[in-house]
Parts: structure tokens; C-alpha cells; sequence
């Protein structure tokens, strides 16, 4: 495998990466490393200059066609979002405009590719080929994890944990300690 | 085999081993203590050594595993990105939705603004 190639699969590996620093932590506090590595794979993805070595040449060519629509919606579909009224107030600036992009990139995507044949000899197969992935790990875990014994019950709390978590709850709640 | 055929299977193999190999990634990249990989990882390699070798034996031009799932991995992202146009019509309708919605006027939401 030359350069090129060698870089590209690069570049998706630290996609996925990102990916899945993205679902680490709780909801309200994300991994903070995941926007800088997906933002980093994109430019190695975009000025990798080395010359690709096929297959990968042909996934970068589909890429260069799907990557301008894939960006115009997913503007589009966040402009809309950030315009609807969440309420009842309504932000025609935002809404309008991204109803126009989201628009003209479905006409571009229709224009240019022909999406239903795509879509039921290539799309089909490998989203079924995905689902049975994702149903193989599924067993997979739960496989490993019926076979972790059960720990003892946890043991009560001592007096200087009970005096911390009353500190936190009463915080929380806005009450005196006392 | 059937051209057609070979592609459909292609594609199925490929959208199962980019997934496998993303959910490989996946389990290493957000690994925490209470996280018990070794089992999945080690079944999800030789699951994917497997396809490969089915690949390989079904493609003539293919000469080793590495370029087996390779050629594997970009059928399968090129046919995920297929089908996600498709999700974005899905997506599309309840922007529809999220777009003309009527709420009731209410003071205090008014006043938080």
C-alpha cells in the first residue's frame, strides 16, 4: 500500500476516533479532544497531495462528489434547526435561507447521481451487512457480560460520606446545610 | 457468479467489515475500567480475516488479505454514503414539521428572554 492510501485510511481511522470520543462521558460533558481530532481528520482527508493508489482512488473520487451535498444539507438542516420555533418564536433569516440550501442540494444530488439503482445494489447490501455487525457485537457484549460474576452489595455509607453527600444534595436543592 | 450478485455480495461484506472494523476502533478509543473488550475484539478480527478470505476467493484480482479488505472497506463506506441521502429525507420531514409548528403564547417563557 503506498503513501496516499496509507494516509486516507489514516484519516478515516481518526474519524472514527472522534466519533466515538463524541459519545464518551455524559451527555452534558462530551470528551473535549473529539471535535479537534474529527476537525484534523477532515484536513488530512482533504490536502492529502500523495498520490492514492486504487481502491481508495475511487472512494476519493465518490467522496469529492458527495462530500459539497453532504455539507450544503447538513448547513441547510442546521440553519433550520437553529431557525424553527422552539417556542413560538420563529427566525425567518435563519429558516428561510436554510430551506433554500437544503433545496438546491437535493436538486444537485438527484441531478448528478442516480441515487434508487445506488441505492438497492450498493446501499441495501452493506446497510444490511452494517446491521449484522452491530447485532454480532450486541451478542458479543452480552455474552461477556453475563459471564462477569455479581459483586457483593456495597457497603453502607461512613459518617464522613453521608456529611459530603448531604453537602452536595443541600447545595444542589439551595438549602442551608444546617 | 452472476456479476450483479458479486457486487451485492461485495457490498454486503464490505458494510460488515467497515462496521466491525469502526466498532474495533470504537472499543479501544473509549475504553474505561469497567470495559471488557477482549473477547468482541478477538472475535471481531477473525471475523473479518474470514470475509476476507471470502472476498478474496470470490475476486480473482485480489491477491492478499490486506487488499481484500481494502477493496471491502470502500464498498462498504461507499454504500453506507448511498443510503444516507436517504436518511436526510427521513430527517427533512421532521424539519417540516419543526418548521411550521404552533406554540401557545406563554408570559413566562416570554419574560425569560
Amino acid at each position: 500500500m503506498i503513501l496516499g492510501s496509507s494516509v486516507v485510511w489514516l484519516a478515516f481511522s481518526l474519524l472514527v476516533v472522534g466519533f466515538s470520543f463524541a459519545r464518551m462521558g455524559p451527555s452534558f460533558s462530551r470528551n473535549k479532544f473529539s471535535y479537534p481530532v474529527i476537525i484534523s481528520a477532515i484536513i488530512i482527508l482533504i490536502f492529502n497531495n500523495y498520490p492514492i493508489d486504487n481502491p481508495e482512488n475511487y472512494l476519493m473520487d465518490y467522496l469529492d462528489s458527495f462530500a459539497p451535498w453532504f455539507f450544503a444539507c447538513t448547513l441547510g438542516c442546521f440553519l433550520v434547526l437553529s431557525g424553527s420555533p422552539v417556542y413560538w418564536k420563529t427566525s425567518y433569516p435563519k429558516l428561510i435561507p436554510g430551506w433554500i440550501i437544503i433545496l438546491v442540494s437535493f436538486i444537485l444530488l438527484f441531478e448528478y447521481n442516480d441515487i434508487l439503482e445506488n441505492f438497492i445494489l450498493i446501499g441495501l447490501p452493506s446497510l444490511f451487512g452494517s446491521i449484522l455487525s452491530v447485532i454480532l457485537f450486541v451478542y458479543l457484549v452480552k455474552f461477556v457480560e453475563s459471564r462477569i460474576p455479581l459483586e457483593d452489595p456495597a457497603p453502607e455509607l461512613t459518617e464522613e460520606e453521608m456529611k459530603f453527600v448531604t453537602k452536595i444534595i443541600s447545595k444542589n436543592i439551595g438549602v442551608d446545610e444546617e | 457468479m452472476n456479476s450483479i450478485l458479486l457486487e451485492i455480495l461485495y457490498c454486503l461484506i464490505g458494510g460488515f467489515i467497515f462496521t466491525t472494523f469502526s466498532l474495533i476502533i470504537f472499543q479501544f478509543s473509549s475504553f474505561h475500567p469497567y470495559s471488557k473488550p477482549t473477547i468482541p475484539v478477538l472475535v471481531q478480527i477473525i471475523s473479518i480475516t474470514v470475509c476476507a478470505f471470502i472476498v478474496m476467493t470470490l475476486n480473482n484480482d485480489l491477491e492478499t488479505i490486506g487488499e481484500s479488505i481494502r477493496f471491502s472497506m470502500v464498498e462498504g463506506i461507499i454504500g453506507i454514503l448511498v443510503v444516507i441521502p436517504l436518511f436526510y429525507i427521513f430527517l427533512i420531514y421532521f424539519l417540516l414539521r419543526a418548521s411550521f409548528r404552533k406554540r401557545n403564547f406563554d408570559q413566562l417563557l416570554d419574560a425569560s428572554e
